[in-house]
């Protein structure tokens, strides 16, 4: 019988793992390493670990209820994937490393052997995501080893599938691609469409009837409104691919049926398999195609290589030359190259904290302030993470910065300006709608215009401060890398909650102050000002100091390193 | 031993090479030169099965890269300039690695023999990573010449070396082409050029301006001016915008 893998890619695969091991163990032999390995370790323990135990004494879910969220976690997983390829065209269908690339490509294999070494190291992180699945899920599985099957299979034909949208997507004509968005995006549209105004609806209804707060109704509604959906003609006929992977999850005896069903799964994600290699030669015959169909040559561009003319060449506006320079410019050009993909981060954080908004049963007044936490806090939880057109997607870059004939300081403020302005951008832009939907009282206008600025400064400044003290590349993967975003996680929530702390003790001074103030100053007496004067001051003052750390941080850091 | 006709290659809707045709026989060293874009690591790349090319014929030993990859590929060996290598692994597994692929007999021996000349050999153990980049150079070349490949295919293959490197280098390419290897260095180096190679392509814009052998390009410039070194043929070349060098040549 012909192995799987060619066994060369075998050999390859167990050199890279235990290599792997062997530089997670070396890693620990520098003691910076070592010390936030342990303290990552031990944080991760403690997470995790009272994630598992919460998880595992908790009661069963309803096995009916369970199933239809089961199959519909699956379904809007995999239609994600859809509205993803249709969102933007991947670059290429299937992704391979450099390495991979030099080594694989010009060796003997046949393609379909280094596309099974692809679906291979694929299905590999599928074994660890099923397995943390089936942990969590325990309580829920009757038969573990079978709920581990199940959740193995189904993650995998997710995974498969995402590489057959990546497949059709490029290989489609652009036309025919053009068609496919359309219609997902139309489809998509009008689905989440219906599915908001149900959920508006029943949370206008559940409203008389219920004393919790509008929002926690809304989302109850929202998920009820999502499982209804499931148990419709459409949302059966969608999701009835991963039924098959849910029963096999929650199958409760073992019978001559059950060996049945893992049969007819473990051969679906083999025909799935089997569809990736088909569609890959069909990939390639169409790329091919679209070039050799190229009738007149002439009219192509040729590859020059001569330099473009420079003499007049100067930033491209005013704005760049006295904001931060040709640093702060190069960071926007990076963001300008992943607007889509900004837009699309900006769009989550910008209806979580607009749902007060448009909730006519709430106060204009509470409305403005839950919208102002909101946006606070997403900003500060979603943002970051996407807008990392600073240092952190620099790491390879470090050398170059620090040679910049420039002070660390101004280097540090050029880096971080594109995230903070754009950030600051859409926060302004937020209060403008609400501004105009519920209306604010000119004080709180100001206090919102003037706060935001000065709060983005200090989280891109933090942000950076941290990738300054542990530097890595971005999207580096890893065990190490993994205990230091614990580590990090656990440090930003610790600040968070110290910030929280802070204003709550800051209030009940603000207000004595006030009433000392009040019988002798008048104006000066009233609480709110004290309060967001003392709270602008403190969140200026974070920024002031953490940016000076970053800069300082930046002067001591060792770039040869990286 | 190479061949390549009618050879073009776009890239959206810009054309990389147009028209390049050439071939290499046993023994002989091309030096593919021509300015930065003009179009010679997209030729090494089709050659060895990396780019797909959008026309033309292109052949590894009689193979044609496109129908029958895995025996063309079989015969070849490709070194990039800055090798990418698999960073988790060690200098030994990955010349076990290409000598699985290739089915190397005495792979041991070889490799063994390969890294004493190429100074690799306190670096067995040591893993791609910790390598500098001369010493990556050393160990692409290694594993590229472990199953002793018919035809090389050499980009910017001196970046990185030491001079002791680049003197190994130069030999082993010697060595190879008299036991009967047809090898394609594409460089920058002219002098390198002009002191090892038989015959050159210049490449201008995707465009071939001179395919021959080092003489006949000489003597193709005497007309012009007495005595031309080949950095001189290759500025007046690059600079000029006729179609072609030596129409006699290579039409």
């Amino acid at each position: 019988m012909q192995p799987f893998l060619n066994p060369s890619l075998w050999e390859l695969v167990q050199f890279r793992t235990t290599g792997r091991i062997r530089s997670l163990l070396s890693s620990f032999t520098h003691p910076r390493r070592l010390v936030i390995s342990i303290l990552g370790a031990v944080l991760a323990f403690v997470w995790l670990g009272n994630a598992i135990a919460s998880v595992l004494f908790r009661e069963s879910y309803n096995p009916k209820s369970f199933q239809i969220w089961m199959t519909a976690m699956l379904t809007i997983y995999a239609g994600w994937h859809l509205l993803r390829v249709s969102w933007q065209r991947p670059d290429a269908a299937i992704e391979w490393t450099p390495a991979e690339k030099m080594w694989l490509m010009t060796s003997p294999f046949r393609r379909s052997e280094l596309l099974k070494f692809r679906l291979f190291t694929v299905l590999s992180a599928t074994t660890i995501k099923a397995a943390i699945g089936a942990i969590l899920l325990l309580p829920d599985l009757p038969i573990p080893w079978l709920g581990f099957l199940g959740l193995w299979t189904g993650l995998a034909i997710i995974e498969l599938f995402r590489i057959v949208c990546d497949l059709v997507a490029t290989g489609l004509k652009p036309d025919a691609y053009r068609s496919m968005r359309a219609f997902i995006t139309v489809s998509g549209a009008a689905l989440l469409s219906a599915l908001t105004m149900n959920a508006l609806e029943l949370t206008r209804i559940s409203q008389s009837t219920s004393e919790l707060p509008t929002f926690i109704i809304l989302i109850k509604s929202g998920m009820h409104v999502i499982q209804d959906w499931f148990t419709t003609t459409p949302g059966l006929i969608v999701s009835a691919p991963m039924l098959v992977f849910v029963q096999l999850i929650l199958t409760p005896t073992l019978t001559i049926a059950t060996a049945a069903e893992v049969f007819t799964v473990l051969l679906m994600v083999a025909a799935m398999a089997g569809l990736v290699i088909r569609l890959d030669k069909w990939n390639v015959q169409q790329i091919t195609r679209r070039e050799k169909d190229i009738r007149n040559f002439n009219e192509l561009q040729r590859a020059e290589s001569e330099c473009n003319d420079l003499k007049d060449w100067k930033l491209p506006a005013t704005i760049f030359q006295k904001l931060g320079g040709a640093v702060t410019w190069r960071q926007f050009v990076g963001l300008q190259r992943h607007s889509t993909g900004i837009l699309l981060a900006l769009i989550p954080p910008a209806i979580l904290s607009a749902i007060p908004l448009f909730m006519p049963q709430i106060s204009d007044q509470i409305a403005i302030v839950n919208f102002l936490g909101g946006l606070t806090f997403y900003t500060f939880l979603l943002l970051p993470s996407a807008m990392k057109f600073d240092f952190r997607r620099d790491y390879d870059y470090l050398l170059l910065l620090k040679m910049l004939p420039q002070p660390a300081w101004r280097v540090v403020l050029s880096q971080i300006a594109t995230p903070v302005l754009v950030t600051t951008g859409f926060q302004l832009g937020m209060i403008a709608i609400a501004a105009l939907v519920r209306g604010m009282s000119p004080g709180l206008l100001l206090a919102s215009i003037l706060s935001f600025p000065v709060m983005n400064l200090a989280i891109y400044s933090w942000e950076n401060l941290i990738f300054l003290i542990f530097p890595q590349r971005l999207k580096q993967e890893g065990i190490e890398v993994f205990l230091l975003t614990t580590v990090i996680f656990t440090a930003k929530g610790l600040a968070f909650a110290c910030v929280f702390a802070l204003m709550f003790a800051w209030a009940m001074v603000s207000g004595r102050i006030a009433s000392q103030l009040a019988d002798v100053h008048g104006m000066l007496g009233n609480q709110r000002i004290i309060f967001g004067v003392g709270v602008w001051i403190s969140i200026a003052l974070s920024g002031f100091i953490l940016t000076r750390l970053a800069a300082r941080q930046f002067e001591k850091l060792d770039a040869s390193m990286s | 031993m190479i061949e390549i006709r009618d050879f073009r290659k776009v890239y959206d809707g810009l054309l990389a090479v147009d028209q390049l045709s050439f071939s290499v026989k046993p023994g002989e060293v091309l030096g593919l030169i021509g300015p930065n874009g003009a179009g010679k690591t997209t030729t090494l790349r089709s050659l060895c099965g990396l780019v797909v090319p959008t026309s033309g014929h292109l052949s590894v030993c009689g193979y044609d890269i496109e129908k029958a990859p895995i025996e063309a590929k079989k015969r070849l060996c490709y070194i990039p300039d800055d090798p990418p290598l698999f960073s988790d692994l060690t200098v030994e597994q990955h010349l076990a690695f290409t000598a699985s692929v290739y089915n190397v007999e005495n792979a041991t021996e070889k490799a063994a023999q390969l890294l004493e000349t190429f100074e690799l050999a306190s670096k067995k153990t040591t893993r791609a990573s910790d390598l500098s980049r001369g010493m990556r150079q050393k160990l692409a070349i290694i594993c590229g010449y472990l199953h002793e490949p018919e035809v090389i295919l050499l980009d910017e293959p001196m970046t990185g070396l030491d001079p002791h490197g680049i003197r190994k280098l130069k030999e082993s390419i010697r060595i190879r082409a008299e036991q009967g290897a047809a090898i394609v260095i594409s460089s920058h180096l002219l002098a390198m050029v002009e002191d090892f190679c038989t015959h050159v392509l210049i490449l201008k814009s995707g465009q071939q301006r001179f395919c021959g052998t080092l003489d006949e390009l000489k003597d193709s410039f005497v007309s012009h001016q007495n005595s031309m070194t080949l950095e001189q043929i290759f500025f007046h070349a690059t600079e000029t915008d006729s179609p072609s060098l030596v129409p006699s040549l290579t039409e």
